[in-house]
């Protein structure tokens, strides 16, 4: 065997030119750094490590992150993700952006570990001068000045969150760390566009409405995307409850669906499209009420009477008539013929099995200690007496006929009357509702279209029964209050002593002018101006720092440039950012949060709605990091707890934490005053639920923690809980009236004006009863001759998880139409106009927001109307091409005081505009 | 296994010139520049520049990233350290760190570069593979993808390490399949986008001293790749 080099050789030339190159490397190296050698690797079992692994892991790209997910891992790195099949939310199943779960993790744009700027001009296309710098060095300086805040005024602290922050999986940051600092400012991004609270917690208690697709054989769903266009593989709370496939299989069941929207959204391929003017929803749902009590005269009356206040006296000031003893509403009684207070067993008696019980009259005029009161029903059937079809289709455009055709429609498949025995518990059957989402109720005005929504279901029967409309979770959620009805949450009804989150103050305390908006749900718009104007907004203190995690006003609220101004004014501004969006450039520090799949947590869901059929899951998922956290990142709990115990808030944090996550009374509730981790937490917490020698270790080595039990049947739907007469769910708001009232005095006793507004035009929102305002679009010059409307697309939903910039993401939808990235017209308008499909337009807002994109042309959209799939068109300039495709909707709106709704705090999700080719 | 020979030596110091040089690249790529690092740069005399040879017995991608490095040398000579340290941290966050799509080059991610899209996480998986089949993993406190271009050099340095333990051994056997892998990750993986990568640092690094490194990296990079392929003592 002769030997040979391991090397085949090289010239003398060759070698010395080898030789003195590396050896100037290695030279320059030794001078540089202290070590050159190797220090990045650990041994593995060559053997063992090739073969792949699968993890059990669940997705957080939506709010309701419900769904299981099975990882495969494959020498240390991803290369699959898939539904669960054992997990009983989704069965297998996951939406368009749960598989896109593995390129949030290896999107190579993500941060990758804490930034200090090092430029202190702020600007969208500045550039920040970023350097990465340590854990400690960030944490300690946004300690330091949150720290001298927290000791000067916590209101200068202002927490923004959004969407990316909002899952309730992420309790730290909604609504512990703002809680305990104390700042009045925890201010939301999410939801100006869709304020779809304040409805459901008025007439159910609960925080969003749901339907009830294992039942329903009838849906009038208006300006809301379901289905296809929402795509959810599961359903948790805060989403309707409806999964893509509960929504098909109640389809082959054979559900009428009638979809009332601007736009023709993948669900109406099953349904009836019945296309509508934007910002008409309200006369719409008015006309419908109209003809069941003015034409059809067919309502449940037993319902009415025993299951909401419509027979609650209102006097001549539509304020309930009280007992003066004992400040109960009365009711008036047809055995005694007096009134009587709600809880007289004469009207409180009612019973589904009797219907003659709950004796309390409907109408009528009566005399109450000389003063005249009717029942509430009364002066419903007067409200709506002049609001017709024929009124409602001059606005809507909806022929009066088909309005009178879907009504009686819906009170024949409501089933008035009739009953349902769930394992032997005997129900209301009302398998029909009106359904009002985002697009109905992202108006100025938007909180009369959920006001509207409750008094229809209510005189149908359908309001928390099977097949109605009910709330998003199964507990005993509409226990009545003192007045004998289903009462909101602490964020409404400001005027009542015991609810006083957003009592009435001057100098206000809130940046967002809660005082003044109380029942809002969000109005960080008007934060963003009263940093900018104080004395406008009668502010009389200067928010020194911003902490903003999982928000992005600039692309998902409107008026980015007011956002932007406030944001330049902060003398301190960190962020917990996955990726460096538009906002995240504005930041000092930036604490570079983990991907979804590289977070220890876990995700109970108490009351998850209909899948496939079934409905009531009660579960909880666990993950733990799929594979080695790939950078030098956290999770927002163990940033903001940890941050929590530098700040000295750790005791009010274990406290709020324990009563949350259920530890209060066991042998694991958080000791006030130590300081966890946010490991030690999630510990505790299986430990409580699965035994002492089942927290993170052992799940870890045994696979999935996930748990789930279906609730008997009867206990989906809150009738159980509260049956017969036992509460009452209010059509008539009655307090909604009264915070216009207390508005009112407050105001003048304070000599001040809701900034912005004309006193009277904002009062004018607050009644008791829907009243049709016209919205700015429908007052616009007459030059803007269509509107535009938006909708959501599966891709897209909640945007969360850097979903615009995920190149495949945004290629696939690109693939998929090219309605993403165009304006769609009515083909025949579009003939009208001169225009063909791929002609390039801009089209303007009557506020002077501008887009410019080509048309699409198509039928499936309303003659007046331009439509925008999603919300594209990212501003950063260092955001990349791919992100600033496609057109941000947003831009054509307006968000001015005067210009969105008191109430629920809703903008106008439509504009009036025109169009001129380019 | 033979008797270790003076050839064996001859050997492991190729072998450990080799790993330095990857070693210090490494080091670049890895390590956020510091306080540390500013007072060696500033420490470096013009004649540690002037003993590398000149014409054409020099890489000229090496060549000149020592005369960007030089350069650099001098421009701070004035300059406090604090803000060399700056405009360094600044430099390599942008360039190295993939911050953001329209902000620096394209992040230095193998699958980045080689995939069919941005994300491609097969070729990453195929890094991933490369590894364990020799044996490693990314350390925990790797702080990075496998693919990352830090990583690919560490990798280098690890498998010219065990090259020089294997010929300190006298294991010829095991240092020629160490010394075959080097050849195959140059050729397979780093060798077909580490160069490219550094062609948009020269182009967008805003100081001297990260640009040179790209020159100097390339350099080594191409020169290495297209190194032949090794053969075994033992094949006749
Ligand atoms: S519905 Fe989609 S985004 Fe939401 S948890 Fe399931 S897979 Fe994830």
């Amino acid at each position: 065997m002769s030997e040979k080099s391991l090397r085949p050789e090289l010239t003398r030339r060759d070698f010395l030119k080898a030789t003195a190159m590396t050896g100037a490397v290695a030279a320059m190296g030794g001078k540089l750094f202290k070590s050159t050698t190797s220090s990045m690797f650990a041994k593995v079992d060559s053997q063992a490590a090739d073969g792949s692994t699968i993890v059990h892991s669940y997705c957080k790209m939506c709010i309701g992150p419900a769904c299981g997910t099975l990882v495969h891992v494959k020498n240390g790195v991803v290369t699959q993700i898939e539904g669960d099949p054992e997990s009983l939310a989704n069965q297998g199943k996951l939406c368009p952006r749960g598989n896109s779960n593995i390129y949030n993790l290896y999107n190579p744009y993500r941060i990758k570990s804490p930034l200090k700027r090092t430029n202190p001009e702020k600007g969208m296309d500045v550039d920040p001068g970023w350097v990465e710098i340590s854990w400690d060095e960030a944490m300690g300086t946004v300690a330091q000045k949150l720290g001298d805040i927290l000791k000067e005024d916590p209101r200068g602290l202002v927490f923004h969150l959004g969407f990316g922050s909002m899952a309730d999986d992420q309790p730290m940051a909604r609504p512990v760390f703002p809680t305990i600092f104390g700042t009045p400012n925890e201010i939301e991004s999410n939801g100006p566009l869709c304020p779809v609270h304040f409805g459901a917690l008025a007439n159910l208690g609960s925080f969003t409405y749901s339907i009830d697709p294992t039942r329903a054989n009838y849906l009038v769903v208006i300006g809301h995307s379901l289905g296809g266009d929402f795509a959810k593989a599961s359903c948790a709370t805060v989403l309707h409850g409806v999964s893509t496939e509960a929504l098909q299989n109640a389809l082959d069941r054979g559900m009428k669906m009638v979809v009332v929207n601007p736009h023709a959204g993948a669900e109406t391929i099953r349904g009836e499209w019945v296309p509508i003017i934007p910002g008409t929803e309200l006369p719409f749902i008015q006309a419908m009420t109209n003809v069941i009590l003015h034409e059809l005269k067919r309502y449940d009356e037993w319902f009415l009477r025993v299951r909401t206040n419509a027979p609650y006296l209102i006097g001549e000031d539509g304020d309930y008539v009280r007992d003066p003893a004992t400040n109960k509403p009365l009711l008036w009684s047809t055995i005694s013929n007096k009134p009587v207070p709600f809880d007289n067993p004469e009207v409180s008696n009612g019973r589904l099995s009797d219907p003659s019980l709950g004796a309390a009259a409907l109408s009528g005029t009566f005399d109450v200690n000389g003063k005249l009161a009717r029942p509430a029903f009364d002066v419903i059937m007067d409200h709506y007496k002049e609001l017709t079809p024929e009124w409602a289709e001059a606005l809507t455009g909806i022929p009066a006929a088909t309005i009178r055709r879907i009504t009686a429609e819906l009170v024949d498949a409501a089933q008035i009357g009739s009953t349902i025995d769930i394992n032997g518990f005997t129900f209301p059957y009302r398998p029909a509702l009106v359904f009002s989402g985002r697009g109905a109720i992202s108006h100025r005005g938007g909180a009369n279209v959920m006001l509207a929504t409750n008094v229809i279901n209510g005189l149908i029967g359908a309001t928390d029964v099977p097949g109605g409309l009910t709330g998003e979770s199964f507990n005993p959620l509409p226990e009545p209050g003192i007045d004998g009805t289903v009462e909101p949450n602490a964020r409404l009804v400001p005027q009542k002593g015991e609810w006083i989150r957003n009592a009435f103050k001057m100098p206000p305390d809130h940046l967002d002018m809660a005082e003044f908006y109380p029942h809002r749900h969000c109005t960080p718009y008007v934060a963003w101006r009263a940093i900018t104007d104080p004395a406008k907004y009668y502010i009389d203190y200067q928010p020194k720092a911003m902490l903003l995690y999982g928000a992005n006003p600039l692309i998902n609220n409107i008026r980015a440039d007011e956002a932007i101004a406030a944001f330049k004014t902060f003398p301190f501004f960190a962020s917990i950012s996955y990726h460096l969006d538009e906002p995240s450039q504005f930041s000092d520090i930036v604490l570079a949060e983990s991907s979804n799949m590289e977070r220890l947590n876990y995700y109970d869901f108490q009351g998850c709605g209909p899948i496939a059929g079934k409905r009531g899951l009660h579960a909880m998922n666990f993950k733990y990091p799929v594979v080695n956290v790939l950078y030098d990142t956290r999770d927002s709990n163990s940033i903001l707890l940890d941050l929590a115990n530098t700040l000295g808030i750790n005791a009010p944090a274990n406290g709020m934490l324990s009563g949350m996550l259920g530890l209060m009374g066991t042998p694991y509730a958080l000791v006030p005053p130590q300081k966890y981790t946010w490991d030690k937490v999630v510990d505790a917490v299986l430990k409580s639920r699965f035994g002492d020698d089942k927290g993170i270790a052992y799940f870890k080595e045994h696979g999935a923690a996930w748990t789930g039990k279906w609730l008997p049947e009867e206990k989906t739907y809150n009738y159980f809980y509260f049956p017969d007469g036992k509460t009452r769910h209010p059509i008539y708001l009655e307090y909604l009236l009264g915070t216009g009232k207390y508005m009112k005095d407050n105001l003048t006793k304070a000599n001040v004006t809701v900034p912005g507004w004309d006193t009277d035009k904002y009062l004018a929102f607050f009644g008791a009863l829907p009243t049709w305002i016209p919205h700015p679009e429908h007052e616009a010059p007459k030059e803007f001759d269509l509107f535009a409307v938006n909708w959501k697309i599966a891709t897209r939903t909640f945007g969360m998880g850097a979903l615009d910039e995920l190149t495949p993401v945004r290629e696939m939808q690109q693939k998929q139409s090219r309605e993403t990235d165009s304006i769609l017209i009515n083909a025949d308008t579009a003939r009208s106009k001169g225009i063909k499909d791929g002609d390039k337009v801009v089209v303007e807002s009557q506020y002077g927001g501008k887009l410019e994109g080509p048309v699409m042309t198509t039928l499936l959209i309303h003659p007046k109307v331009l439509g925008f799939a999603g919300n594209f068109g990212r501003r950063g300039m260092f955001l990349g091409p791919k992100a600033r495709e496609g057109l941000n909707y947003n831009q054509l709106l307006s968000a001015e005081d005067g210009y969105f709704d008191p109430v629920a705090g809703g903008i106008e999700i439509t504009a009036a505009v025109k169009l001129s080719k380019v | 296994m033979r008797e270790k020979n003076s050839k064996h030596n001859e050997y492991a110091q190729k072998a450990r010139a080799h790993g330095k040089t990857f070693g210090s690249l490494a080091r670049i790529f890895n390590q956020r520049p510091d306080a540390a690092l500013v007072i060696n740069i500033k420490s470096m005399e013009l004649e540690f520049f002037n003993q590398f040879p000149g014409g054409e017995d020099l890489n000229s991608d090496v060549k000149e990233g020592l005369s960007k490095i030089s350069a650099f040398v001098e421009q701070i000579t004035d300059q406090p350290e604090k803000t060399v340290e700056q405009s360094l941290l600044v430099d390599w966050t942008r360039l190295f760190r993939g911050l953001q799509p329209g902000y620096g080059p394209k992040p230095p991610y193998e699958g980045v570069y080689l995939g069919e899209n941005e994300n491609d996480f097969k070729v990453l998986e195929s890094v991933a593979r490369f590894y364990t089949k020799h044996g490693v993993t990314p350390a925990e406190n790797a702080g990075n993808r496998p693919d990352y271009i830090g990583l690919e050099l560490d990798f280098l340095c690890y498998l010219c390490e065990q090259q020089v333990e294997a010929w300190e051994k006298g294991d010829e056997g095991q240092a020629f399949n160490y010394q075959l892998a080097e050849h195959e990750f140059l050729k397979d993986h780093l060798g077909r986008w580490g160069a490219i990568f550094c062609v948009r640092v020269t182009e967008e690094a805003r100081t001297d001293f990260y640009r040179g490194f790209a020159h100097m990296t390339k350099g080594i990079i191409e020169e290495m790749a297209n190194a032949p392929r090794p053969i075994s003592i033992n094949k006749d």
